[in-house]
């Protein structure tokens, strides 16, 4: 067996630097809300809110109608929140679809 | 078949993004910049606090086109850091070094000054005018990037009203899409010790001390009271540091701890590790008795000072701030609970900085302010807890990120250490300015680096390369291939890291 030197001098070195590819395609990586990474491990999560927000707290855009003492805020489509919006369509995705799936490996 | 799009993409393409991709809504990138701070208008974003996190989110939110305003109560920007903080010490601990040099050092260097003596009055104020300086430059800043600076108390009536109390008295309310939480934090008072910032200091008061004390006690051997500590310990105070803990330096690595101990004890500090505070007492003389014991119990003394520091750490502020009106609740010690995308449990509230989790670090608060503004605008943040770099500015500087030796151990994992001393460093010898060792734990398996922990001159600097290095995920042969200029004091650092993966050249 050589010696652990001569090895380590014999061997060629890869850096551990790898490039991923384009930034592009890179930037599009889903993401989601999740615990956050220096919370401590008994903090709670989700998280809750203390009491009910107050009334005053309104949606910020929309319409506001009373019927029947039930408070109605009204929105048009687009003015949803981006969380209930349909996400926009990615060009995998939309190749995922029509090749039915087989060409993406999860 | 029926296309969904125009183009193509290839195969080849879609099969190297191997996963199924959503694409985060940009809720703003096509609004106009639109900038009026006129209180009916609904803004985009809403920064309450103006320091290092604050004020570089809005900054950067106004950046990417959303309508930005921030609020701060201090009447200057900057936060802590600058106006009381970072800066302000660092102005001192510099100017300090030089005086203490030029009394103490000049003299083998072939540099005979005569008649040195210090002008404290014009010191502080040289630290007032680095302080102003960069106050106004914010504020520039501000005005170039169009961001909406209200000098004031802000408040939250709802997740998206907060009522600002001007400085001038005048209350207005704002409505925003977004707020941001970036309050910061105050130094941690002592049970039963009354602060007037003359003679029983924190940070703020120890930064504009009038007269050079004769005997300083430091409470606390963490980061801030070595710092401060260096300060008046180089303009002649007898300092005496007391720590419960028996340690200094607030969880560095523990051989880099000794190191330091040492050579501050060389330099005159004197130190009580693993010794606790029992309060202070008002002496006949006018000066103060602290009095301590061991941490354990027993051996109860009064140490004797002109002037005491505080330094304890510090606490997370939202005093005022309104927090029961939108349901957010702190935690037990006081910081506003957070999900990875710095979410508070109210909508529309998100949070950074000292007031939430992580270290109570400017520059960590900087990166999450804009990563917190990358969320909002529909995009990726990125803050990488495992490598936010802590450095201490005393002579010599130690640095670290990463892993300490104590947490490889404790968490089982099979390590390898390299080490390099300054003593070894050619640029080092030359300068006449050798303390201090550069320590790299690697990976032993992967030779992936887990922590590098610097103490020497210019320690602050030099762990840049390592952040960076941890950042892109480097083996410690990485570096070690790495071309390093010589005569510099990196290479210290590259022959810590030769050390790690095989052997030094110079050691």
């Amino acid at each position: 067996m050589l010696p652990t030197i001569v090895r380590r001098a014999a061997h060629a070195h890869q850096p551990l630097i790898k490039f991923l590819g384009p930034r592009s395609a890179l930037n599009q990586a889903h993401h989601e809300a999740t615990r956050h990474p220096a919370a401590p491990s008994n903090a709670e999560y989700p998280l809750k809110a203390a009491k009910p927000q107050p009334k005053s707290a309104s949606p910020s855009t929309g319409k506001v109608t009373t019927v029947g003492g039930v408070t109605r805020y009204e929105l048009e489509f687009t003015e949803l929140p981006a969380k209930y919006r349909h996400p926009i369509l990615s060009e995998a995705e939309i190749e995922a679809v029509e090749a039915g799936g087989a060409t993406v490996t999860y | 078949m029926l296309r969904l799009v125009a183009t193509k993409t290839p195969l080849a393409q879609i099969a190297a993004r191997q996963t199924v991709v959503r694409r985060a809504t940009p809720v703003f990138s096509s609004m106009p910049r639109l900038y009026s701070t006129s209180s009916n208008e609904e803004l985009d974003l809403v920064v309450i606090g103006g320091g290092p996190g604050g004020y570089v989110a809005a900054i950067k939110a106004a950046q990417l086109g959303l309508k930005t305003a921030c609020v701060e109560k201090r009447g200057t920007l900057g936060g802590t850091c600058l106006n009381v903080g970072c800066i302000p010490s660092k102005a001192m601990l510099n100017n300090s070094h030089i005086y203490h040099q030029t009394q103490h050092d000049l003299k083998s260097r072939g540099i005979d000054v005569n008649g040195v003596s210090l002008n404290l009055p014009n010191m502080l104020k040289a630290k007032s005018t680095a302080v102003t300086g960069l106050t106004k430059g914010i504020e520039g800043l501000f005005k170039k990037n169009k961001v909406a600076y209200h000098k004031g108390a802000g408040k939250f009536l709802s997740a998206n009203e907060i009522e600002v109390t001007g400085l001038d008295g005048k209350v207005e309310t704002l409505k925003a899409k977004n707020v941001l939480i970036a309050t910061g934090s105050v130094p941690t008072t002592f049970p039963g010790i009354d602060i007037d910032e003359k003679q029983i200091v924190t940070s703020t008061g120890a930064l504009d001390l009038q007269e050079v004390p004769k005997k300083m006690v430091v409470i606390g051997a963490g980061v801030i009271g070595l710092e401060l500590g260096s300060v008046w310990q180089r303009l002649g105070a007898e300092v005496t540091v007391v720590e419960y803990m028996s340690a200094v330096g607030a969880g560095m690595d523990g051989d880099m701890a000794k190191a330091f101990q040492r050579t501050l004890t060389k330099q005159g500090f004197k130190f009580k590790l693993s010794t606790k505070v029992m309060g202070t007492e008002k002496l006949a003389d006018g000066r103060v008795g602290v009095k301590v014991e061991a941490a354990k119990g027993g051996n109860e003394e009064t140490l004797e000072a002109d002037v005491v520091l505080v330094s304890i750490g510090r606490k997370p502020y939202t005093e005022g701030l309104g927090l029961e009106n939108i349901g957010i609740q702190v935690d037990e010690r006081g910081r506003i609970p957070i999900d990875s995308e710095f979410r508070t449990s109210a909508n529309g509230v998100r949070c950074i900085g000292d007031v939430t989790y992580g270290a109570m670090l400017a520059h960590k608060a900087e990166e999450e302010g804009i990563a917190a503004v990358e969320y909002i605008n529909g995009g990726h943040g990125h803050v990488n807890y495992d490598v936010i770099p802590s450095v201490i500015y005393t002579h010599p500087e130690v640095a670290w990120c990463g892993k300490t030796e104590e947490q490889v151990k404790q968490e089982g994992i099979a390590y390898s250490i390299g080490t390099f001393p300054f003593a070894a460093n050619s640029r080092a010898r030359t300068n006449a300015d050798a303390d201090g060792m550069v320590k790299m734990i690697t990976d032993k398996e992967t030779d992936r680096i887990l922590g590098i922990h610097i103490m020497g001159p210019n320690a602050g600097e030099m762990i840049a390369e390592g952040v960076l290095a941890m950042e892109y995920g480097a083996s410690s042969e990485d570096i070690a291939r790495t071309c390093h200029a010589h005569p510099t004091l990196s290479e210290a650092f590259k022959e810590a890291a030769m050390a790690a993966h095989d052997k030094p050249i110079h050691f």
